[in-house]
């Protein structure tokens, strides 16, 4: 299953928050953080640990979180280790391996902004649910009606898309234990015949996925879908607290270019 | 009233007739059963209903409305809500209240009466509490009962059932009846595709489809009594009725136009008396053991 940045119910603050301002302070802290500003990486990775300590976000499904992505991670900080120029750090060079402190520095920084951007949509995700997320991409992408972009049509395809994944996940299991039970081997063999083995599963998987479509297009039909105005169920609504929110970026924007500017002067 | 007026229908043009001029009238407050083999148009004929299909030759009038006039169609997909087989394939929302949501949110209601509307509509379901729940967490049977609240939700006056207990398991398939059957006693009407013949003993109306055409038409009593007819067409009849044909056809001096257990004990309990009352040569002799064959 899915389990990165699954969301957890709650009543935080940050579960309170408009989504429009939370997927906006995630993306516009992506932003500063992709900069490599070690301040400004700082303040947010501050800001996150606060946050984890005074609503009690749990902190381990945070960490969980990274792991997916840990190994990504982890052979881009050695890239940089390895592959930097700069004064090598003692031992080295050993054999033609040359780790240097530039290279240190470099692929630590690289780590942190990579390992901060995953708990940055972790936490939006964790605290959001999709309804809502969807809700209020719909209302940040309007902008893109205006050129004739369908938002509405945008924004029911990524529901429709997060609403059938754990249906399917069932339906591949079914098929693979079908598969199984007719004497197919998944694990084993060269990788030719393992990819030709996943074929006799994705092919099932798709064929039942357009009939799929089909029923739901359907379905949705005779309930009464057309191109045009519809309302949502997630009402969207500033609060205080969304003030408040949008204010403490704004602080840690300030932060960052004050940071970014005062570096190259 | 759904006028159905002499409607032909076939998938592909020239091609075989789906529906060969179908001619019914459903009136407002009947329960309806539709039955049929598979392939006999019975799909076909209630996805006329709202529209899903236009006929090739005749009219749909729903409330007077044709279901060809474009601009009455989304009255009429008001009008008639519809149910599906298979709940996985007709849920939309991530969340059980915004799978509710669709259809209002589809007609642009405001957000508040939306909410009111949802709470409602599952409660008559009887799934309340249930609006945060993740629809692929639920039994399939709470799942069709939510696509049910789907539909309710639009306060239609004609909800049309395609095999809606096909996929559940016999507990399930109770609850939904239950629920539909309910619906129907304040109410409403029920277009309902079925081959639960057991549960459908007590409805309206039933209609046989054969080979695209209605074959027979009318009470449970008048159509399960044709046992012979059904049996022809290759349909299930109700147990009981099955019972007590098969018990005739033994030579059993019995009514053939038996449906329910009630009905089926009392005339078995009437023989017995009359057997042990007056024991005549004929009923003491004959009579072979019923034997499934």
């Amino acid at each position: 299953m899915l389990r990165l940045g699954q969301y957890i119910p709650g009543d935080t603050v940050l579960h309170c928050l408009d989504p429009r301002v939370k997927i906006g302070t995630a993306m516009i802290l992506s932003l500063i953080i992709l900069r490599g500003i070690t301040q400004t990486c700082m303040g947010v990775s501050i800001m996150i640990f606060l946050l984890a300590f005074f609503i009690h976000l749990p902190f381990r499904t945070i960490i969980q979180s990274l792991k997916p992505v840990f190994l990504f991670i982890l052979i881009l900080f050695l890239l940089h280790l390895f592959f930097s120029e700069g004064k090598p750090i003692p031992p080295f060079p050993v054999w033609k391996l040359t780790a240097t402190y530039e290279g240190l520095l470099k692929g630590g920084m690289i780590a942190w902004q990579f390992a901060l951007l995953v708990v940055v949509a972790a936490v939006l995700t964790m605290t959001t649910t999709a309804s809502e997320l969807v809700c209020g991409l719909e209302w940040l992408l309007k902008p893109l009606g205006w050129i004739g972009l369908p938002t509405h049509d945008l924004a029911l395809m990524v529901s429709l898309a997060l609403r059938f994944v754990p249906v399917l996940i069932d339906e591949f299991e079914c098929i693979k234990a079908a598969q199984i039970s007719r004497g197919a081997v998944f694990h084993r063999g060269s990788p030719v015949r393992r990819i030709k083995i996943l074929i006799s599963l994705i092919i099932p998987v798709v064929m039942g996925t357009l009939r799929r479509a089909d029923d739901l297009a359907t379905a949705m039909q005779a309930r009464g879908y057309t191109r045009g105005p519809r309302t949502t169920l997630v009402e969207l609504r500033l609060s205080l607290a969304d003030g408040i929110a949008l204010l403490v970026v704004w602080a840690m924007v300030f932060f960052h270019l004050f940071h970014e500017f005062a570096f190259f002067t | 009233m759904i006028q159905i007026n002499e409607v032909s229908f076939s998938y592909e043009p020239n091609g075989s007739l789906v529906l060969d001029s179908i001619q019914t009238d459903i009136q407002a407050g009947e329960y309806v059963a539709v039955i049929g083999a598979n392939g006999s148009g019975k799909t076909t004929l209630i996805r006329h209903l709202n529209g899903l299909l236009k006929p090739n030759k005749g009219t749909v009038l729903v409330n007077g409305l044709d279901t060809r006039d474009p601009v009455a169609l989304s009255t009429i997909r008001q009008k008639v809500g519809m149910v599906f087989q298979n709940p996985d394939h007709q849920i939309v929302g991530m969340t059980v209240e915004e799978d509710v949501a669709f259809g209002p949110m589809n007609l642009g209601l405001p957000h508040h009466e939306i909410r009111k509307k949802v709470d409602r509509a599952l409660t008559r379901v009887g799934l309340p509490d249930y609006e945060r729940r993740a629809p692929h967490d639920l039994s399939s049977g709470e799942k069709q009962l939510v696509a049910l609240a789907g539909v309710l939700v639009i306060e239609p006056e004609y909800i049309v059932l395609d095999e809606p207990t096909a996929y559940l398991d016999s507990i399930a398939r109770e609850r939904v009846f239950r629920v539909i059957k309910r619906l129907h006693t304040k109410g409403m009407t029920i277009i309902h595709v079925t081959h639960e013949v057991d549960a459908i003993v007590d409805v309206d109306r039933v209609i046989v489809m054969d080979k695209a055409r209605i074959r027979l038409d009318g009470t449970p009593r008048q159509v399960f009594g044709q046992a012979d007819v059904l049996q022809r067409l290759g349909l299930n009849m109700p147990r009981v009725t099955e019972l007590i044909w098969r018990l005739g056809n033994n030579g059993l001096d019995l009514r053939t136009d038996i449906y329910s257990l009630e009905d089926a004990c009392a005339e078995i309990t009437r023989l017995i008396r009359k057997t042990i009352s007056s024991p005549s040569e004929k009923d003491l002799h004959t009579v072979k053991i019923p034997c499934s064959d």
